[in-house]
């Protein structure tokens, strides 16, 4: 046997220990202060006790949250089924699951779980988990978010945990602040964050890591983007693309890995607006104007008035074409003549991050309160057909709409939809065309 | 290195594991583990100011753990025999299967030194002076754990330039 051999043997074996590193942590910590108070005076000792004893017996207190990694995990109330997923072969995914007890007046208590699969997202079983996870100060539902790369495992938002063993330990990210948007390619990851809440004017910043390193360093943000609700685009390693929902909507482009960023002509928008990019030469921009409802006929599902218009550029967003357009109510006017355009023809409401471009033919779109909530284009976004969603079990007992979903594509036959409804429920197709519900019944 | 939390997520877990494999004791080696990086952080201006800190949390760690052992009355790093005490492995069983059983078969104190060279890659002094025993002592006992891997010697170099941080 050669020395290598061994060396993978005693890595391999080191491998199956499992450390709950955050918890390790925080028992240094709590070392090192019963170390000073064995050099205080008995009067110190004493009052230093009974803070020892609060942080180690209040909640919200401890410096970092509770990490579990003893196995098995339970779900203890988080539901079975992902909320959001991502998947790094046809196979293996991991999956985000979150519970979260919110008051008015209090702060938000959350329980985070990573589910993992790997078959293909029929089954998912609890591998990680922060229990009991106190957003100080936030009101309302904190942004809990998911992003994966490999073996790494970010869950962002109000609060950044990272993971480097596919989600089975947690740590708090040294990542501080707000992170509404992450964007992990093949050797590192950006993502945007804020010292305040959005309803709060502060800087963001762009901060990049490589995949494997400790570190987080600043990249370069256009001086002029001070939109409180990020978002990241990178189709490949070099390009990428930073957009907001302010209105004019604004859209900045890199084609070096962050180092400049150029502002783009973007599109006129009045609303939310859904951004999609395939390679580093198409993009679509969705418009979307503000929700108005519109009074239904009993029976039929709810409508709304939003008006949508599809952009796309296949010139890295120097300039946009209408593709598409919605009519103002689901049987008002079509697209104004001679525009060329086609036709969203689907009700509902689409809100960021609703559109999905698994390639420069194949693209999706996903809208709320719809009766056809996810409709599909394979010719860039001329024309568009509403997919056959298999609702079924509880999910089709309670609910017939996706009021929010994410998509994950591995190429424009295999993606999957993840809907954050009441219960969760995910959406699988493997041909690009038919969507089924996981698990199957 | 300059900050303790990123010392800390860099190197902790790669302590504990090399505990684990020397000694099969999970708690033991938190513990010892724990009680070092808490060591580090109340010396950190001094500890992060070495050349390799984690080979400090290191040396820390296992004679924490070697105190441990004595408390516990078990002394297994110290008092275990140089014997083998293993079997050849039987024809035909994979390699990697067959070499994490051998690892189990070695006596406590060839294991330990096993790992903290070909896991952790500490240096023939380093752990020389974490086993508090000579550099000769190291070698040999190497060439013991080794020869009973069935190790190709000629693959192994004992003052590897390797560091571990």
């Amino acid at each position: 046997m050669q020395v290598d051999e061994l060396r993978e043997a005693l890595a391999e074996k080191a491998s199956a220990t499992r450390i709950d590193a955050a918890s390790a942590r925080a028992a240094i910590s709590r070392r090192v202060r019963l170390h000073r108070l064995r050099q205080g005076g008995f009067l110190v000792v004493l009052v230093a006790a009974l803070t020892v004893v609060v942080v180690l017996v209040w909640p919200g207190s401890t410096p970092n949250p509770t990490i579990a990694s003893s196995s098995p995990l339970a779900l203890q109330g988080l539901p079975g089924s992902p909320s959001a997923v991502s998947f790094s072969t046809r196979e293996h995914g991991v999956g985000l699951t979150t519970t979260c007890a919110v008051g008015a007046t209090t702060d938000p208590v959350c329980d985070i779980g990573v589910l993992s699969s790997s078959d293909a997202g029929r089954s998912w079983t609890l591998i990680g988990a922060l229990r009991h996870i106190v957003y100080v100060g936030w009101r309302g539902y904190p942004f809990i978010y998911l992003a994966a790369r490999g073996t790494d495992v970010w869950i962002y938002g109000t609060r950044t945990f990272e993971s480097h063993d596919g989600g089975r330990t947690l740590r708090p990210s040294r990542l501080k602040g707000l992170v509404l948007a992450m964007a992990p390619r093949t050797r590192d990851v950006w993502a945007t964050t804020r010292p305040c809440p959005p309803s709060q004017g502060c800087a963001t910043k762009l901060m990049t890591r490589r995949l494997g390193e400790p570190n987080w360093r600043p990249l370069p943000i256009p001086a002029s983007f001070t939109d409180p609700y990020p978002r990241l685009l990178r189709p490949t390693d070099r390009v990428g693309y930073l957009a907001g929902e302010d209105t004019p909507f604004p859209l900045y482009r890199t084609m070096d890995a962050g180092q400049t960023w150029h502002e783009l002509s973007a599109p006129h928008s009045i609303g939310p607006v859904s951004l999609a990019a395939s390679g580093s030469q198409h993009v679509w921009v969705l418009a979307a104007g503000r929700e108005s409802p519109v009074p239904a006929p009993a029976g039929s599902p709810p409508t709304t008035g939003q008006q949508k218009t599809l952009f796309s550029s296949s010139d890295g967003g120097r300039h946009f074409t209408l593709i598409a357009t919605s009519s103002a109510t689901r049987n008002g006017p079509p697209a104004p003549a001679g525009t060329g355009a086609g036709q969203l023809g689907f009700d509902g409401l689409v809100i960021p991050d609703s559109l999905a471009a698994p390639s420069p033919e194949h693209l999706w779109i996903l809208s709320a309160l719809s009766s056809t909530p996810l409709t599909g284009s394979t010719d860039g976004g001329l024309t568009w057909h509403p997919a056959r969603l298999d609702y079924t079990g509880s999910f089709a007992a309670s609910s017939r709409t996706l009021p929010e979903g994410t998509f994950d594509f591995l190429d424009p036959q295999h993606g999957w939809l993840a809907g954050s409804a009441q219960p969760n429920i995910l959406f699988k197709t493997t041909d690009g065309t038919t969507w089924v519900v996981e698990p199957s019944p | 290195m300059d900050d303790f939390e990123e010392f800390f997520a860099a190197t902790y877990e790669r302590v504990v594991r090399s505990l684990v494999l020397a000694c099969g004791d999970q708690d033991g080696a938190e513990e010892a583990a724990q009680e070092a990086f808490a060591r580090a952080l109340r010396r950190w201006p001094a500890v992060s100011g070495m050349q390799r800190p984690g080979t400090w949390v290191f040396v820390v760690a296992i004679r924490y753990y070697r105190r441990y052992e004595r408390r516990r009355g078990t002394g297994l790093i110290d008092g275990g025999s140089d014997d083998n005490g293993g079997e050849d492995p039987a024809a035909g069983v994979a390699i990697r299967v067959w070499v994490n059983n051998a690892i189990e078969t070695l006596p406590k104190r060839q294991r330990l030194a096993v790992v903290l060279r070909f896991y952790a890659d500490l240096s023939v002094p380093e752990i020389a002076s974490a086993m508090r025993c000579s550099t000769g002592t190291v070698k040999s006992t190497l060439h013991a754990a080794l020869a009973h891997l069935k190790v190709d010697l000629d693959s192994v170099r004992l003052e590897g330039p390797d560091h571990a941080g």
